[in-house]
Protein backbone atom coordinates (compact mmCIF):
# COMPACT_ATOMS: atom_id res chain seq x y z
CA UNK A 1 0.00 0.00 0.00
CA UNK A 2 3.03 2.35 0.53
CA UNK A 3 5.41 2.72 -1.51
CA UNK A 4 3.18 3.79 -5.00
CA UNK A 5 2.48 7.84 -4.94
CA UNK A 6 -1.56 8.50 -5.71
CA UNK A 7 0.05 12.15 -7.32
CA UNK A 8 3.12 11.51 -9.44
CA UNK A 9 3.16 10.34 -12.26
CA UNK A 10 6.01 9.94 -14.79
CA UNK A 11 5.30 13.47 -16.50
CA UNK A 12 2.64 15.05 -14.33
CA UNK A 13 1.55 15.24 -10.84
CA UNK A 14 -1.55 15.95 -8.78
CA UNK A 15 -0.96 18.61 -6.42
CA UNK A 16 -2.98 21.40 -4.39
CA UNK A 17 -5.05 23.94 -6.55
CA UNK A 18 -4.30 27.63 -5.38
CA UNK A 19 -6.84 30.26 -6.07
CA UNK A 20 -4.45 32.72 -5.51
CA UNK A 21 -1.71 31.77 -8.09
CA UNK A 22 -3.71 29.21 -10.35
CA UNK A 23 -6.92 32.16 -10.99
CA UNK A 24 -4.78 34.28 -13.61
CA UNK A 25 -4.59 30.92 -15.87
CA UNK A 26 -8.24 29.22 -15.06
CA UNK A 27 -9.98 32.33 -15.67
CA UNK A 28 -8.69 32.43 -19.16
CA UNK A 29 -10.60 29.02 -19.37
CA UNK A 30 -13.88 30.29 -18.46
CA UNK A 31 -13.93 31.70 -22.40
CA UNK A 32 -14.66 27.57 -23.06
CA UNK A 33 -18.01 27.21 -22.90
CA UNK A 34 -17.44 23.36 -21.80
CA UNK A 35 -15.57 24.21 -19.28
CA UNK A 36 -17.74 27.30 -17.57
CA UNK A 37 -20.83 25.21 -17.93
CA UNK A 38 -19.39 22.46 -16.44
CA UNK A 39 -17.48 23.90 -13.63
CA UNK A 40 -20.16 26.46 -12.95
CA UNK A 41 -22.72 23.82 -12.91
CA UNK A 42 -24.52 25.71 -15.96
CA UNK A 43 -23.80 29.81 -15.08
CA UNK A 44 -22.91 30.16 -18.68
CA UNK A 45 -20.22 33.38 -19.26
CA UNK A 46 -16.95 34.08 -18.98
CA UNK A 47 -15.38 34.99 -15.35
CA UNK A 48 -12.68 37.85 -15.03
CA UNK A 49 -10.26 36.76 -12.79
CA UNK A 50 -11.23 38.32 -9.15
CA UNK A 51 -14.42 36.50 -10.06
CA UNK A 52 -13.06 33.27 -10.71
CA UNK A 53 -10.98 33.42 -7.49
CA UNK A 54 -13.73 33.58 -5.07
CA UNK A 55 -15.52 30.76 -7.12
CA UNK A 56 -13.03 28.57 -7.29
CA UNK A 57 -12.14 29.32 -2.98
CA UNK A 58 -15.87 28.25 -2.08
CA UNK A 59 -15.82 25.46 -4.04
CA UNK A 60 -12.46 24.16 -2.00
CA UNK A 61 -14.07 25.27 1.04
CA UNK A 62 -16.96 23.26 1.07
CA UNK A 63 -15.30 20.47 -0.71
CA UNK A 64 -12.78 20.73 2.43
CA UNK A 65 -15.12 20.56 4.92
CA UNK A 66 -17.82 17.90 3.38
CA UNK A 67 -15.50 15.45 1.67
CA UNK A 68 -18.43 15.44 -0.92
CA UNK A 69 -15.59 16.56 -3.52
CA UNK A 70 -11.65 16.41 -4.23
CA UNK A 71 -9.52 19.18 -6.34
CA UNK A 72 -6.71 18.20 -8.15
CA UNK A 73 -4.33 20.93 -10.08
CA UNK A 74 -2.31 18.77 -13.27
CA UNK A 75 1.16 20.37 -13.05
CA UNK A 76 4.37 19.35 -15.17
CA UNK A 77 6.65 17.63 -12.40
CA UNK A 78 7.98 19.65 -10.28
CA UNK A 79 6.97 22.72 -12.58
CA UNK A 80 4.45 25.38 -11.06
CA UNK A 81 2.22 26.44 -14.04
CA UNK A 82 -1.54 24.18 -14.15
CA UNK A 83 -1.63 22.53 -17.20
CA UNK A 84 -5.16 20.77 -16.01
CA UNK A 85 -7.65 20.04 -14.03
CA UNK A 86 -9.04 16.98 -12.24
CA UNK A 87 -11.80 16.84 -10.01
CA UNK A 88 -13.75 14.24 -7.86
CA UNK A 89 -17.17 15.37 -7.56
CA UNK A 90 -20.95 14.07 -6.71
CA UNK A 91 -19.01 11.78 -3.85
CA UNK A 92 -22.01 9.52 -2.47
CA UNK A 93 -20.07 7.52 -0.18
CA UNK A 94 -23.19 5.55 0.80
CA UNK A 95 -23.47 4.39 -2.84
CA UNK A 96 -19.97 4.43 -3.35
CA UNK A 97 -19.74 6.81 -6.69
CA UNK A 98 -18.67 9.65 -7.69
CA UNK A 99 -18.21 11.95 -10.70
CA UNK A 100 -14.89 12.41 -12.35
CA UNK A 101 -14.39 16.27 -14.11
CA UNK A 102 -11.08 16.37 -16.27
CA UNK A 103 -9.69 19.38 -18.37
CA UNK A 104 -6.90 20.63 -19.72
CA UNK A 105 -6.05 23.93 -21.06
CA UNK A 106 -6.10 22.58 -25.05
CA UNK A 107 -6.10 19.85 -26.81
CA UNK A 108 -2.13 19.44 -27.23
CA UNK A 109 -2.28 18.88 -23.24
CA UNK A 110 -5.11 16.25 -23.50
CA UNK A 111 -3.28 14.05 -25.89
CA UNK A 112 -0.23 14.45 -24.15
CA UNK A 113 -1.28 13.95 -20.45
CA UNK A 114 -4.81 12.47 -20.72
CA UNK A 115 -3.58 8.85 -20.27
CA UNK A 116 -1.04 9.42 -17.75
CA UNK A 117 -3.70 11.30 -15.83
CA UNK A 118 -6.79 8.94 -16.03
CA UNK A 119 -4.13 6.37 -14.63
CA UNK A 120 -3.93 8.22 -11.80
CA UNK A 121 -7.44 9.21 -11.24
CA UNK A 122 -8.67 5.69 -11.74
CA UNK A 123 -5.98 3.91 -8.94
CA UNK A 124 -6.88 7.27 -6.22
CA UNK A 125 -11.05 6.71 -6.86
CA UNK A 126 -11.04 2.77 -6.60
CA UNK A 127 -7.83 2.58 -4.40
CA UNK A 128 -7.79 5.75 -1.96
CA UNK A 129 -11.87 7.26 -2.34
CA UNK A 130 -12.89 3.39 -1.92
CA UNK A 131 -15.14 4.01 -4.56
CA UNK A 132 -17.25 1.29 -6.19
CA UNK A 133 -18.06 3.29 -9.47
CA UNK A 134 -16.71 6.51 -11.22
CA UNK A 135 -18.87 8.29 -13.64
CA UNK A 136 -18.61 11.28 -16.32
CA UNK A 137 -20.56 13.32 -18.52
CA UNK A 138 -19.13 14.31 -22.15
CA UNK A 139 -20.71 15.97 -24.97
CA UNK A 140 -20.73 13.87 -28.76
CA UNK A 141 -18.97 16.64 -29.97
CA UNK A 142 -15.39 16.09 -28.06
CA UNK A 143 -14.25 12.69 -29.71
CA UNK A 144 -10.32 13.26 -28.31
CA UNK A 145 -11.86 13.05 -24.79
CA UNK A 146 -14.41 10.95 -25.75
CA UNK A 147 -11.16 8.30 -26.70
CA UNK A 148 -8.72 9.26 -23.37
CA UNK A 149 -11.96 7.81 -21.44
CA UNK A 150 -12.45 4.99 -24.08
CA UNK A 151 -9.00 3.76 -23.76
CA UNK A 152 -8.72 3.91 -20.07
CA UNK A 153 -11.21 1.23 -20.14
CA UNK A 154 -14.80 3.66 -19.01
CA UNK A 155 -18.03 2.37 -20.93
CA UNK A 156 -20.58 4.34 -22.53
CA UNK A 157 -23.52 3.93 -20.73
CA UNK A 158 -26.18 6.31 -21.71
CA UNK A 159 -26.89 8.31 -24.78
CA UNK A 160 -29.49 11.64 -23.98
CA UNK A 161 -30.35 12.64 -26.81
CA UNK A 162 -29.75 16.45 -27.67
CA UNK A 163 -29.43 17.48 -24.24
CA UNK A 164 -26.63 19.59 -24.46
CA UNK A 165 -26.07 23.18 -26.35
CA UNK A 166 -23.16 24.06 -27.52
CA UNK A 167 -21.76 26.78 -30.07
CA UNK A 168 -25.61 27.46 -31.60
CA UNK A 169 -26.15 23.68 -31.86
CA UNK A 170 -27.70 20.83 -29.85
CA UNK A 171 -25.20 17.47 -28.97
CA UNK A 172 -26.07 14.26 -27.78
CA UNK A 173 -24.82 13.78 -23.56
CA UNK A 174 -22.70 10.88 -23.20
CA UNK A 175 -22.56 9.13 -20.04
CA UNK A 176 -19.44 6.60 -19.16
CA UNK A 177 -18.34 4.94 -16.54
CA UNK A 178 -16.36 2.55 -14.88
CA UNK A 179 -16.32 0.14 -11.84
CA UNK A 180 -13.91 -0.91 -9.93
CA UNK A 181 -14.24 -4.99 -10.81
CA UNK A 182 -13.15 -4.04 -14.70
CA UNK A 183 -10.55 -1.66 -13.76
CA UNK A 184 -9.04 -4.07 -11.77
CA UNK A 185 -9.60 -6.81 -14.13
CA UNK A 186 -7.37 -4.50 -16.68
CA UNK A 187 -4.93 -3.72 -14.08
CA UNK A 188 -4.27 -7.60 -13.82
CA UNK A 189 -4.32 -7.30 -17.67
CA UNK A 190 -1.62 -4.48 -17.93
CA UNK A 191 0.96 -6.84 -15.73
CA UNK A 192 0.42 -9.66 -17.75
CA UNK A 193 1.37 -7.85 -20.91
CA UNK A 194 4.48 -6.36 -18.96
CA UNK B 1 -61.44 33.42 -14.34
CA UNK B 2 -60.11 29.88 -13.64
CA UNK B 3 -56.74 29.03 -15.52
CA UNK B 4 -57.19 25.39 -16.70
CA UNK B 5 -53.43 24.51 -17.50
CA UNK B 6 -52.72 22.02 -15.21
CA UNK B 7 -55.73 19.82 -15.33
CA UNK B 8 -56.08 16.61 -16.12
CA UNK B 9 -58.69 14.07 -16.60
CA UNK B 10 -57.86 12.16 -13.37
CA UNK B 11 -55.75 14.70 -11.11
CA UNK B 12 -54.76 18.56 -11.26
CA UNK B 13 -51.44 20.24 -10.81
CA UNK B 14 -51.83 22.93 -7.56
CA UNK B 15 -48.95 24.49 -5.36
CA UNK B 16 -47.89 22.61 -2.07
CA UNK B 17 -50.30 23.76 0.84
CA UNK B 18 -47.72 23.56 3.46
CA UNK B 19 -50.21 23.31 6.63
CA UNK B 20 -52.39 21.06 5.60
CA UNK B 21 -49.74 18.44 3.30
CA UNK B 22 -46.59 18.76 5.72
CA UNK B 23 -48.40 15.76 8.10
CA UNK B 24 -48.41 13.80 4.17
CA UNK B 25 -44.89 14.21 3.56
CA UNK B 26 -44.49 12.90 6.70
CA UNK B 27 -46.48 10.33 6.87
CA UNK B 28 -45.25 9.06 3.56
CA UNK B 29 -41.40 9.50 4.14
CA UNK B 30 -42.38 7.33 7.20
CA UNK B 31 -42.55 4.35 4.99
CA UNK B 32 -39.06 3.24 3.88
CA UNK B 33 -40.10 2.00 0.42
CA UNK B 34 -41.87 4.97 -0.58
CA UNK B 35 -37.99 6.51 0.35
CA UNK B 36 -36.57 3.69 -1.53
CA UNK B 37 -38.53 4.08 -5.18
CA UNK B 38 -37.26 7.92 -4.92
CA UNK B 39 -34.17 8.90 -3.31
CA UNK B 40 -30.16 7.11 -3.83
CA UNK B 41 -28.89 9.09 -1.04
CA UNK B 42 -30.08 7.01 2.32
CA UNK B 43 -33.52 7.30 3.52
CA UNK B 44 -34.03 9.09 6.26
CA UNK B 45 -36.54 10.94 8.82
CA UNK B 46 -36.73 14.94 8.56
CA UNK B 47 -39.05 16.36 10.79
CA UNK B 48 -41.61 18.85 9.95
CA UNK B 49 -39.18 22.17 10.78
CA UNK B 50 -36.74 20.99 8.19
CA UNK B 51 -39.08 19.79 5.35
CA UNK B 52 -40.62 22.77 6.26
CA UNK B 53 -37.66 24.78 5.70
CA UNK B 54 -36.68 22.74 2.36
CA UNK B 55 -40.47 23.82 1.15
CA UNK B 56 -39.66 27.05 1.59
CA UNK B 57 -36.52 27.62 -0.86
CA UNK B 58 -38.02 29.16 -3.55
CA UNK B 59 -35.76 28.17 -6.43
CA UNK B 60 -35.89 30.09 -10.25
CA UNK B 61 -34.74 26.70 -11.51
CA UNK B 62 -37.77 24.10 -10.12
CA UNK B 63 -41.22 24.08 -9.21
CA UNK B 64 -43.18 21.45 -6.56
CA UNK B 65 -46.41 20.55 -7.14
CA UNK B 66 -49.07 18.57 -5.13
CA UNK B 67 -51.07 15.75 -7.37
CA UNK B 68 -54.36 16.18 -5.96
CA UNK B 69 -57.47 13.58 -7.75
CA UNK B 70 -60.26 15.63 -9.31
CA UNK B 71 -62.98 13.64 -7.49
CA UNK B 72 -62.50 14.43 -3.68
CA UNK B 73 -59.46 16.65 -4.14
CA UNK B 74 -57.54 14.86 -1.99
CA UNK B 75 -54.01 15.13 -1.86
CA UNK B 76 -52.27 11.80 -3.33
CA UNK B 77 -48.70 12.79 -4.14
CA UNK B 78 -45.96 15.09 -5.39
CA UNK B 79 -44.09 16.14 -9.16
CA UNK B 80 -41.43 18.13 -9.55
CA UNK B 81 -39.69 19.53 -12.08
CA UNK B 82 -35.82 20.68 -11.57
CA UNK B 83 -32.83 21.14 -12.81
CA UNK B 84 -33.71 23.72 -15.17
CA UNK B 85 -30.62 24.25 -17.48
CA UNK B 86 -31.33 27.43 -19.65
CA UNK B 87 -28.97 27.10 -22.85
CA UNK B 88 -29.55 23.44 -23.54
CA UNK B 89 -33.64 23.99 -22.03
CA UNK B 90 -33.45 20.32 -20.06
CA UNK B 91 -35.01 19.43 -17.08
CA UNK B 92 -35.23 16.97 -14.73
CA UNK B 93 -38.71 15.54 -13.19
CA UNK B 94 -39.54 13.78 -9.86
CA UNK B 95 -42.87 12.04 -9.03
CA UNK B 96 -44.56 10.29 -5.96
CA UNK B 97 -47.32 8.65 -5.34
CA UNK B 98 -47.71 8.88 -1.93
CA UNK B 99 -51.13 7.57 -1.36
CA UNK B 100 -50.77 3.70 -1.93
CA UNK B 101 -54.20 3.06 -3.30
CA UNK B 102 -53.62 5.55 -6.30
CA UNK B 103 -51.36 3.32 -7.77
CA UNK B 104 -51.11 1.63 -10.77
CA UNK B 105 -54.58 3.51 -11.89
CA UNK B 106 -53.34 5.94 -13.78
CA UNK B 107 -53.13 9.09 -11.65
CA UNK B 108 -48.79 8.91 -11.70
CA UNK B 109 -49.11 8.84 -15.77
CA UNK B 110 -51.80 11.64 -15.80
CA UNK B 111 -49.22 13.80 -13.53
CA UNK B 112 -46.64 13.19 -15.78
CA UNK B 113 -48.51 14.36 -18.48
CA UNK B 114 -49.44 17.26 -17.18
CA UNK B 115 -46.07 18.04 -15.51
CA UNK B 116 -44.46 17.56 -19.41
CA UNK B 117 -47.40 19.98 -20.69
CA UNK B 118 -45.90 22.57 -18.31
CA UNK B 119 -42.22 21.51 -19.00
CA UNK B 120 -42.81 22.03 -23.09
CA UNK B 121 -46.25 24.71 -23.15
CA UNK B 122 -45.35 26.37 -20.36
CA UNK B 123 -41.90 26.80 -19.78
CA UNK B 124 -40.49 25.53 -23.42
CA UNK B 125 -38.30 23.06 -22.57
CA UNK B 126 -36.62 21.23 -25.43
CA UNK B 127 -35.75 17.80 -23.35
CA UNK B 128 -36.97 16.47 -20.00
CA UNK B 129 -34.74 13.78 -18.18
CA UNK B 130 -35.50 11.45 -15.85
CA UNK B 131 -33.50 8.30 -13.79
CA UNK B 132 -35.39 5.51 -12.45
CA UNK B 133 -34.67 2.11 -10.65
CA UNK B 134 -34.67 -0.61 -12.26
CA UNK B 135 -36.65 -2.63 -9.72
CA UNK B 136 -39.34 0.27 -9.83
CA UNK B 137 -41.45 -1.15 -12.77
CA UNK B 138 -44.75 0.73 -12.30
CA UNK B 139 -42.71 4.02 -12.80
CA UNK B 140 -40.79 2.62 -15.86
CA UNK B 141 -44.50 1.48 -17.80
CA UNK B 142 -45.85 4.89 -16.82
CA UNK B 143 -43.24 6.97 -18.35
CA UNK B 144 -42.98 5.10 -21.28
CA UNK B 145 -46.99 5.65 -21.51
CA UNK B 146 -46.25 9.05 -21.75
CA UNK B 147 -43.48 9.04 -24.20
CA UNK B 148 -40.34 9.22 -22.34
CA UNK B 149 -37.30 6.70 -24.42
CA UNK B 150 -34.96 4.23 -22.86
CA UNK B 151 -31.38 6.11 -23.12
CA UNK B 152 -29.46 3.95 -21.50
CA UNK B 153 -28.15 3.04 -17.75
CA UNK B 154 -26.66 3.54 -15.26
CA UNK B 155 -24.98 -0.19 -13.93
CA UNK B 156 -24.66 -0.61 -10.19
CA UNK B 157 -25.41 3.15 -8.80
CA UNK B 158 -27.43 1.61 -6.05
CA UNK B 159 -26.01 0.15 -3.19
CA UNK B 160 -28.49 -0.90 -0.81
CA UNK B 161 -29.28 -4.15 0.75
CA UNK B 162 -25.56 -5.09 0.47
CA UNK B 163 -26.78 -5.68 -3.28
CA UNK B 164 -25.91 -3.06 -6.31
CA UNK B 165 -28.93 -1.98 -8.42
CA UNK B 166 -29.16 -0.21 -11.84
CA UNK B 167 -30.61 2.47 -12.98
CA UNK B 168 -32.53 3.09 -16.13
CA UNK B 169 -32.03 6.83 -17.46
CA UNK B 170 -35.12 7.97 -19.83
CA UNK B 171 -35.93 11.31 -22.02
CA UNK B 172 -38.39 12.75 -23.41
CA UNK B 173 -38.23 16.11 -26.39
CA UNK B 174 -40.38 18.30 -27.08
CA UNK B 175 -41.31 17.90 -30.97
CA UNK B 176 -41.54 13.79 -29.87
CA UNK B 177 -44.13 14.71 -26.49
CA UNK B 178 -46.14 17.38 -29.34
CA UNK B 179 -46.41 14.48 -31.69
CA UNK B 180 -48.20 12.19 -29.46
CA UNK B 181 -50.44 14.84 -28.52
CA UNK B 182 -51.87 15.16 -32.25
CA UNK B 183 -52.19 11.20 -32.18
CA UNK B 184 -54.34 11.02 -28.96
CA UNK B 185 -57.52 12.49 -27.86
Amino acid sequence: MIGTSLFIGNEIELTALDPEKDVEVLSTWTSDQEFVKEFMEGNFRPYSAAEFKKAIAEKIKKANETFGAYYFAIRPIGKPEIIGLLVFGWIWHSQQTGRLFLFFEDENALMKFGDEVMQLALRYSFMELSLHRLWTELSDHNPAKMAIFERAGFLRETQRAEALFYDGKHYDQLDYAILKPEWKKLQEEVLYEK
Amino acid sequence: MKNNFLVGDLVELTPVNLEKELPLWEKWDHDSDYQRQLNIIPARQLSATSMKEWFEKDSPNSALFSICERKDGKTIGFVELDGYEWTARTAWVGIAIGEAEYRDKGYGTDAMNLLLKFAFRGLNMHRVNLSVFEFNKRAIRSYEKCGFKYEGTSRELIYKEDKRWDVLNMGILQRDWEFLQTLEK
